[in-house]
């Protein structure tokens, strides 16, 4: 069916990483805020993860709770909200 | 305000029960060094720090602190799943099913109730940063004690990722005390509150 889709586990997998290095570059501005590598790579990093969010978003729905929905029904809360749960 | 991404920080598939473990970890979740009491210390925390960007810190690292809460309650909860009744008892988790059957409830693994005397908001920058950096090595020992109390590898990739976490904190509270230091009034040699204009 989905061939061509990149599977949700792979894209969250990714989006996972891109925020974890953004969540560390935070901290680190935070106490660090004129360091340019540090202000580049954030930078870097903030566009590769809004590409990866807009992927999942238009196959998966919301991944944040401001993100859209497309659907005839309300996705949000329909499910993922217990990771490796079958009635996830 | 917050808003929520419904993914966690670092993935959590664990394939094996084990009550037993899921015992002493669910002390990261209301325990006397948990994730729990770290949010809050440092969420409540921000609004007397006087520094725009020692609070901005606090009340990121306040966030993060409730992202590894949620991977902490993960883990509990698959550590529990589809456990028997025999396992319950078998691997000491009666004492909390009676109460709790398989909730998630913030309690430390000898099963006292989360409270905030765990913690401190004390309106004094430097006060409040050096308890900070003490709260964030407590909890990096008792992620060490974890470790050692625990081998499987689905629990242990997780309870490694929140160690280091702690590792990241510490250094970042800091530097922090560092950045309030050095705006310090050059007579306050011993370091008296610069957050109340009573002065000493």
């Amino acid at each position: 069916m989905n061939d061509n889709r990149v599977s949700k586990r792979e894209l969250l997998h990714a989006i996972g990483e891109t925020s974890f290095v953004l969540d560390d570059l935070r901290l680190y501005l935070d106490t660090h805020p004129d360091c340019p590598e540090a202000l580049a790579m954030f930078k870097e990093y903030q566009n590769r993860r809004e590409a990866l969010v807009n992927q999942y978003e238009k196959s998966y729905g919301a991944l944040s709770s401001y993100g859209p929905n497309e659907a005839d029904t309300w996705v949000w809360n329909k499910n993922g909200w217990l990771e490796g749960s079958e009635m996830n | 305000m917050f808003s929520y991404e419904k993914r966690l920080q670092f993935p959590v598939n664990i394939k094996t029960p084990n009550a037993r473990a899921a015992k002493v970890i669910l002390s990261q979740y209301g325990g006397p060094d948990g994730e729990l009491g770290a949010s809050l210390r440092y969420f409540s925390q921000k609004f007397a720090m006087p520094y725009p960007r020692v609070a901005g810190l606090l009340n990121d690292i306040a966030t993060e602190e409730l992202a590894h809460l949620e991977m902490v309650g993960t883990i509990v909860q698959q550590l529990t799943k589809n456990l028997s009744t025999d396992e319950i008892i078998r691997q000491g988790f009666d004492a909390f099913y009676v109460d709790h059957t398989l909730g998630v409830y913030p309690a430390s693994a000898a099963g006292v109730p989360f409270t905030a005397a765990y913690l401190q908001s004390k309106g004094d920058p430097i006060t409040d940063l050096t308890e900070d950096m003490g709260a964030e090595q407590k909890a990096r020992t008792t992620y060490d004690n974890i470790l050692k109390l625990v081998d499987d590898p689905d629990v242990i990739a997780p309870i490694r990722f929140l160690r280091q976490r702690e590792i990241v904190h510490f250094q970042r509270f800091g530097e922090a005390l560092g950045m309030v230091q050095d705006q310090l009034d050059s007579k306050n040699f011993y370091y008296f509150n610069p957050a109340d204009k009573r002065g000493c």
